[in-house]
């Protein structure tokens, strides 16, 4: 929200206030203009006018003085100089700016003295006066006396044609002083009251104007407000704010809003696809999720089938099979003590018929054995690959494994007439394992080297070599061929070699050995030539 | 006092299999008592008190597992041994039948020759 109302402000803002600072600075410059030129005006009138009054002035003095002269001459010829006095006085009386006379001789003797009467029939020694007795024209004489200022107008009298003495009219300036002081302030008022009427007018500009201004750029930044705000609603998700704006003008705000809206809506419409899409996705995913629980609960009912079925079948199997071998060996049993030692062997049919019997039964036996093995290695393999194997595991010696799977083999290697050698390194390291299933591995591996070897030892080998124990078994037998090397290890492969009648088997016993030591951590592979024989070992990290 | 043997099982060749095998120690005296299923052996067992059960573990309704555990615990004898035949020789069922007090364990398929060795170790007999 506070950035909203600095948004507005700023750009309101920064509007006014330039408009504001434009007014004030142009009015300002205007007034000063008009104020000094105004003052100029004023001085001019000022002066002319003070000039005016003093010609003015001096014109009455030297009009007065002339006629106060002529008027004084005729008073000394008639000697009648108390009419000169009377008619001086009243003129001094009359005139306020007149302030005094004087009728003084060039000797400097006052004869009349209005301003003061005690200096009458005394000989002045002023500098005024002393000026006055040395003139010898009429003139006009400024001074100033006591803070006075004082224009004196200088007079000859003459007597005949003989110069007599001096009718001094002192004027007072300061009246007149005055008069240009009260007009001076008249004109500083009136400059003044021209600033103040200034200063009311830029007032009342400023606030009109900054009214107008306000409004022009409300209605300038309006529109870029509500963008701004839209922008902003945009950006978390609310499409709402462009339907507000309202396209008033055709510039190029108003082509911007409109040019936002269209892009809004366009934003609104694929962001309502997408929240579709997402809902569908959703939908879909919940459905793939119920779909893939059923599955899973499927699946592990199948897993729990699987289990069951296995030992049904491994009950079901194993039972009639139990019944067919253990009859054979009854059936075997009563022949050998209660048959045959009754037949007579003496008649050569007989007696064929006698070896052919336990020959056969022979057979049954071997055949009944392999089926039971068979369904062993199959049990085996579909419990490992369904993880029902129970794996008891624990630290184990090496060579206690493969001396317990030497123990098994040794008996059908005898019967194959081949000889196992061991070489067991001294002082292996323990491995982490189920010791059965280990000792499993050994033993497959042990009879399918017999199975596959005519002629010489079979080597059982186990060496540490950096953290594995490595387990081999060697044979001079029939080999793998190269390509056969990874297939042998997958279920119920047996490739083609040269051995016929002594290979039986089922495919079986590598997988079952991969499946027993990758799940100790371990790995499995064969090394051969075909033709010359194989080496299949396994390795398993050391405890 | 001639020793006795019951046999449990519900399949009924299995029964002859085993009956013929262990023919010898009948002729010897043995006394081969026969049944078909769990409850007829807890009831022959309480009543014959037999020196050996062979039992089978998988049988319908009482199984070999069951009749083992009452001849133990309800029966409370403890002298009678159990050995115990089943088509499943996986560890756990080795387990389980150790578990509910059986004295051995062999799976089928069998050599007969093996049942009667064990049997005449059992019965200290010569056969
Ligand atoms: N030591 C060996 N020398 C030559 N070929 C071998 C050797 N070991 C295995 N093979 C080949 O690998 C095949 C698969 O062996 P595997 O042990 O899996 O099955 P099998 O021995 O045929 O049957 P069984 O399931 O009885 O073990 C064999 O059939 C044989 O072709
Ligand atoms: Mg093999």
């Amino acid at each position: 929200m506070k950035e909203k109302k600095y948004i507005k402000r700023s750009i309101r803002w920064k509007l006014i206030s330039t408009m504001i600072g434009l007014i004030i600075g142009l009015l300002l410059t205007l007034s000063y203009i008009h104020v000094s030129t105004e003052k100029k005006n004023l001085a001019r009138e000022l002066s002319t006018l003070t000039t005016l009054m003093r010609e003015n002035l001096v014109d009455r003095g030297k009009m007065l003085s002339d006629n106060l002269a002529r008027l004084t001459e005729n008073g000394i010829a008639s000697f009648n100089l108390s009419n000169v006095t009377e008619i001086i006085t009243k003129s001094v009386n009359e005139d306020r700016e007149l302030s005094y006379a004087i009728l003084m001789d060039f000797s400097r003797k006052a004869y009349i003295h209005t301003s003061m009467q005690e200096l009458q029939q005394e000989e002045l020694v002023d500098e005024a006066a002393y000026y006055a007795a040395s003139q010898i024209t009429a003139t006009i004489n400024e001074y100033n006396k006591d803070g006075n200022t004082f224009l004196e107008f200088v007079v000859q009298i003459y007597t005949g044609t003989n110069p007599w003495g001096v009718l001094r009219l002192g004027f007072s300036l300061d009246p007149l002083n005055q008069e240009i002081a009260n007009m001076k302030n008249d004109l500083l008022d009136e400059s003044r009251k021209i600033v103040v009427w200034g200063i009311i007018i830029s007032i009342i500009f400023i606030s009109v104007g900054g009214i107008i201004v306000y409004i022009i750029s409300s209605r300038l930044s309006e529109p870029l407000i509500s963008l701004t705000e839209s922008v902003r609603g945009l950006s978390s998700e609310n499409f709402s704010f462009s339907e507000e704006i309202v396209v008033k003008s055709e510039d190029e705000v108003g082509v911007l809003a409109s040019a936002f809206i269209e892009m809004s809506k366009r934003l609104k419409w694929s962001y309502k696809e997408l929240e579709d899409y997402s809902r569908t996705l959703e939908q879909k995913v919940g459905e793939r999720t119920l779909e893939l629980r059923d599955a899973n609960s499927k699946l592990q009912e199948q897993d729990k089938m699987r289990t069951d079925f296995l030992s049904t079948v491994s009950h079901e199997i194993r039972t009639p099979l139990a019944l067919v071998l253990g009859f054979v060996r009854i059936i075997n049993m009563k022949l050998e003590k209660v048959v045959f030692p009754l037949v007579d062997v003496d008649v050569d049919k007989t007696n064929k018929a006698v070896s052919q019997i336990k020959k056969n039964i022979g057979i049954i036996k071997l055949e009944g054995d392999r089926l039971t093995d068979l369904i062993d290695d199959i049990l085996d393999i579909s419990k490992m690959e369904a993880k029902k194997v129970d794996w008891h595991m624990e630290n184990l010696s090496v060579s206690n494994i493969i001396g317990r799977a030497l123990e098994v083999t040794n008996s059908f290697s005898e019967m194959y007439k081949l000889e196992i050698v061991e070489d067991i390194e001294d002082g292996l390291p323990e491995v982490v394992g189920d010791s059965d299933k280990l000792k499993q591995v050994v033993i497959n591996l042990i009879s399918n080297a017999v199975k596959f070897t005519e002629e010489g030892p079979v080597i059982c080998k186990a060496r540490k070599i950096n953290s594995e124990v490595m387990i081999s078994v060697i044979d001079k037998g029939v080999g793998v061929d190269g390509a056969d090397q990874e297939k042998i290890f997958e279920k119920f492969s047996q490739v083609k070699n040269g051995l016929k009648d002594k290979v039986k088997g089922t495919g079986l016993g590598l997988a079952i050995c991969k499946e027993i030591v990758e799940h100790h951590g371990g790995r499995i592979w064969v090394e051969s030539e075909y033709g010359k024989g194989s080496n299949f070992t396994f390795a398993l990290p050391c405890a | 006092m001639y020793k006795k043997i019951l046999i449990v099982d519900d399949e009924v060749n299995m029964r002859m299999l085993l009956k013929e095998a262990l023919e010898e120690f009948e002729e010897k005296g043995v006394e081969l008592l026969i049944v078909e299923n769990g409850s007829d052996a807890i009831e022959s067992v309480r009543a014959e008190k037999p020196d050996l059960v062979i039992l089978d573990a998988m049988m319908p309704g009482v199984n070999g597992f069951d009749v083992c555990s009452t001849i133990r615990n309800e029966l409370a004898m403890k002298d009678v041994y159990i050995l115990m035949l089943s088509a499943d020789g996986q560890e756990i069922n080795k387990q389980k039948s150790k578990n509910v007090g059986s004295d051995g364990f062999m799976t089928k398929p069998f050599d007969p020759d093996e049942i009667v060795e064990k049997v005449a170790q059992i019965l200290k007999m010569e056969i």
